[in-house]
């Protein structure tokens, strides 16, 4: 049909919009941790502050894009069979050298993710971002999607850590692990009167995971909710419009008759 | 002869105090993912008891006599992760061609193993823990296998533990938005300020 | 065939750039590294002495079971302003590392946990007791563990220890050097009650073998003497352990005729600690051989008409905490008593079994002591150390019995 519709069809609204739509899908719509639940272990173990969840956030960015590059650039190299174990070389490679420029240049933020640097090879995310999406396209195409998984990544990590880290110091402080030349906090409440010290311990962390996808569960049933209205809603115009349709065209062939 | 106090410790030790799952966050995917039925739960916790056993083993046999005396300590990562992908890949054939019944129990399990970040988290532990140094390399062995060993116990412990409370949970009415991993993240919590309290037996 | 050439070779291909560009990254970053490891320990050291000068101090390597290095401090000045000792020492999460700062008096500046991987919420427990060692001499401090905190602190405890021996030197091997030029190390036989002497120790040389005995005598709260013998029960003096006060000395010398006389023949009439000591000494002495024998020892002989009819064996295990020592009598080749002498056992857990008494009498009325089950006499708490002190009495009676069955009790 060439004529514009009025209301358009919302299941085909969602036009995808090329690159800019690689790169922003991680932040809400696949987020890695709050829809895929990918790298979990991170997200509990490094997010006692929002800090240390936005450098491991960053290690990952670097990882991630850089993986995805080069496994994009050796994709019609490496055959089929040995695609596993040549991409864990490739993650394990940049989690090494990242892991190196850490501890060089951001001493601090080393100590303090410890184990979960050379752990970053084993998120699934960047696994699964090689072989599902770098794998099979172009090498630009892989950097920006790399770089957006990764940022959602960040953002989830950075959301979970302020969260804990108010409810457990009442203020969110930057410039402590990572290499800034100001040491400040940015938020300041009340909160450190109640000392919840459980939010930066273990516990904390799960039940704040929890809590926050619970959120993104609610938001995400209440879009299909009003999409599902809205497509009920075009629907009706639809099958009105038909009735339209008809009956004018039962009326004209009533006036061509009589 | 080092005292036998010391495995005792290191077993409580990884596989209570300091849980695999609910204090050191390793192999959360799978606690979340597998653990829906106790059955499941168990295969899993099985592989990965095994899997975890021999890549010590080998993890520290390859640290101590190859990485260390040429002095590349920090290509660890990559060799450790090498050991353990191509191991669970030698596992998975020798079950395959030797049992047929123990490849149907732990078989849809092992190709997960590799990215179960809890096998290289205690293999990483185990040798920056320096037991070679502390006990010699024997011994360190010992300590290190046994170590692995608590936090495999561990790990099986808390899988079969919140696979029962997840069969329940499905049971139960929970808001909608809830359902599903929400709810067990929050149980997961309650669990772990559960294991808290255990820091008190040392 | 060509076709799994070919897989190799790539793979071969990807490990060797991936090995290059790890090389690479490894040589340009090294130096940084280290120095951020340095910089790392230096702030350690300025947290115990702020005025020390980096550029500018000495670190030697100490051959010694918990620390390993030695840091001598000094300010800019070039003055001396103590040292830093730095220790290992085993917990349950891993390996504390442990610096202790001690000035030019002798006396802890601080002590700092450095690196752990303790609970978190339970190394803070600790951390807030370190204070107490600040500004304190050795000696001073009293152990005190925090509760649920034990093990962490313990760690701490030993490393402290080292510390204190090695600056103090440990005046109990000194006092065993004065006798015998060859004494090496020492250990504890056992622990004894009722008698003027509270405990027996074993002198060494280098190779482990037995110089001689040494028996520890509280003169007073302030004043320990040694009564030392070797081995063939020659006495050998009175040593005092640390420096003792006049009247203490004077009682020591009254005794420095008798070096060199087998102890049976000696007939004191100073009518003070010492005499009592040599008095309660003289017929362990007469009946007693002592066999050392990895744990077991051969400790008292019964006689009757030239024949053994009894022989008390004393064996030292590792209990749930620490050493425990039991006094097992064979006689008749039966089991015919048994004692726990010692025990470091906690009084909540492992002592109330000791106290009880019921094990102690199942292992005596057993056929085979080793057939008892340990957990019946435990069951209020399976799993605790509890379990472990019962098989530590288990194996008293069981290594006494085995040793007697070898030697034949003769």
């Amino acid at each position: 049909m060439a004529e514009k519709k009025v209301a358009k069809n919302p299941m085909k609204k969602k036009k995808k919009n090329g690159r800019l739509d690689i790169l922003t899908k991680g932040f809400i719509r696949e987020n890695p941790i709050f829809i895929f639940l990918l790298g979990m272990c991170p997200a509990l173990a490094v997010t006692s502050t929002m800090e240390t969840g936005l450098g491991m956030g960053l290690l990952v960015i670097l990882v991630l894009t850089g993986s995805n590059v080069v496994v994009s650039l050796i994709r019609n190299l490496i055959p089929e069979q040995i695609q596993i174990p040549a991409f864990i070389v490739v993650i394990a490679t940049f989690v090494t050298i990242v892991g190196m420029l850490t501890e060089a240049y951001a001493f601090a933020l080393h100590q303090s993710l410890g184990i979960f640097i050379p752990l970053i090879v084993v998120n699934c995310l960047i696994m699964g971002r090689a072989t599902s999406f770098a794998s099979k396209n172009k090498v630009s195409d892989s950097a920006i999607d790399g770089f957006g998984m990764a940022l959602g990544f960040t953002f989830a990590l950075m959301l979970i850590g302020a969260t804990r880290e108010i409810f457990a110091s009442g203020a969110i402080a930057l410039g402590v692990y990572l290499p800034l030349p100001f040491e400040i906090s940015i938020i300041n409440t009340e909160m450190y009167l109640f000392n919840m010290d459980v939010f930066a311990g273990p516990a904390g962390g799960f039940i704040v995971i929890g809590v926050l996808l619970a959120l993104f569960t609610a938001i995400g049933n209440y879009r299909q909710k009003k999409k599902e209205a809205e497509r009920q809603a075009w629907i009706e115009q639809k099958k009105k419009e038909a009735a339209e349709r008809k009956r004018k065209k039962a009326m004209e062939s009533a006036g061509d008759a009589s | 002869m080092i005292s036998p106090t010391v495995f005792f410790v290191a077993i409580v030790s990884s596989m209570l105090i300091n849980n695999i799952v609910l204090m050191r966050f390793l192999g959360v995917c799978p606690f979340l993912g597998v653990s829906r039925k106790t059955e499941s739960a168990l295969g899993m916790s099985a592989a990965v008891t095994f899997v975890m056993l021999v890549a010590s083993v080998l993890t520290y046999i390859l640290y101590y006599l190859v990485l260390d005396p040429f002095g590349i300590e920090y290509i660890s990562t990559i060799a450790f992760i090498l050991v353990i992908a191509s191991l669970v890949q030698l596992v998975e054939m020798f079950i395959k061609r030797f049992s047929q019944k123990l490849y149907k129990m732990l078989g849809i399990y092992l190709p997960l193993i590799v990215t179960n970040c809890a096998i290289l988290g205690i293999v990483e532990i185990n040798i920056r823990e320096n037991y070679a140094v502390q006990y010699g390399f024997g011994a360190g062995l010992a300590v290190a296998v046994t170590s692995a060993l608590g936090a495999a116990l561990g790990f099986a412990l808390v899988m079969f533990a919140f696979s029962s409370i997840r069969e329940r949970l499905d049971a139960a009415t929970v808001p909608e938005s809830w359902k599903g991993v929400p709810i067990s993240l929050v149980v997961a919590g309650i669990m772990a300020l559960a294991f808290l309290g255990l820091g008190g037996i040392v | 065939m060509f076709d799994k050439i070919k897989i190799a070779g790539i793979l071969l291909v990807v490990g060797m750039v991936a090995g290059l560009a790890i090389v690479g990254v490894h040589t340009l970053t090294e130096d940084r590294i280290e120095e951020n490891r340095l910089a790392m320990q230096y702030e350690d050291y300025v947290s115990i002495f702020p005025d020390m000068d980096l550029t500018n101090y000495e670190e030697k390597a100490l051959d010694q079971d918990v620390l390993t290095t030695r840091i001598t401090a000094y300010d800019s000045d070039g003055d001396f302003l103590g040292y830093i000792f730095i220790g290992e020492s085993a917990s349950y999460g891993g390996t504390n590392r442990v610096l202790v700062g001690v000035d030019s008096d002798g006396r802890i500046v601080k002590v700092i946990l450095s690196q752990t991987q303790d609970t978190a919420n339970i190394v803070q427990n600790v951390i807030d007791i370190l204070d107490k060692f600040e500004g304190q001499a050795f000696g001073e401090v009293d152990y005190d563990a925090p509760s649920g905190a034990t093990q962490s602190y313990d760690s701490i405890w030993r490393v402290v220890d080292a510390v204190s021996l090695m600056i103090e030197g440990d005046p109990t091997q000194e006092a065993f050097e004065s006798v015998f030029e060859d004494a090496d190390s020492y250990d504890v036989l056992f622990d004894h009650e009722d008698l003027a002497f509270v405990e027996e120790f074993n002198i060494r040389d280098a190779d482990g073998t037995i110089l001689g005995y040494a028996y520890e005598i509280d003169v007073d709260d302030e004043n320990t003497v040694f009564l030392v013998v070797d081995q063939d029960d020659v006495f050998k003096g009175f040593v005092p352990k640390d420096a003792v006060d006049d009247e203490t000395q004077a009682m020591i010398e009254a005794y420095d005729d008798h070096i060199d006389t087998p102890l049976v023949d000696i007939d004191p009439d100073t009518g003070d600690i010492l005499e009592d000591a040599i008095n309660d000494l003289k017929p362990l002495v007469e009946t007693t051989t002592r066999v050392d024998y990895d744990i077991v020892v051969r400790y008292k002989d019964y006689i009757e008409d030239d024949e053994v009819v009894g022989v008390t064996y004393i064996v030292r295990t590792d209990g749930y905490n620490a050493r425990m020592i039991g006094e097992v009598t064979i006689v008749d080749d039966e089991l015919f008593s048994f004692v726990i002498r010692s025990h470091n056992e906690s009084a909540d857990w492992g002592a109330i079994i000791i106290d009880d008494g019921d094990l102690q009498e199942a292992l005596i009325d057993a056929d085979n002591p080793e057939d008892v089950d340990v957990k019946e006499y435990t069951t209020f708490d399976a799993t605790s150390g509890a379990t472990q002190t019962g098989e530590a009495m288990q194996r008293i009676v069981v290594a006494a019995l085995e040793y007697h069955n070898e030697e034949g009790g003769q």
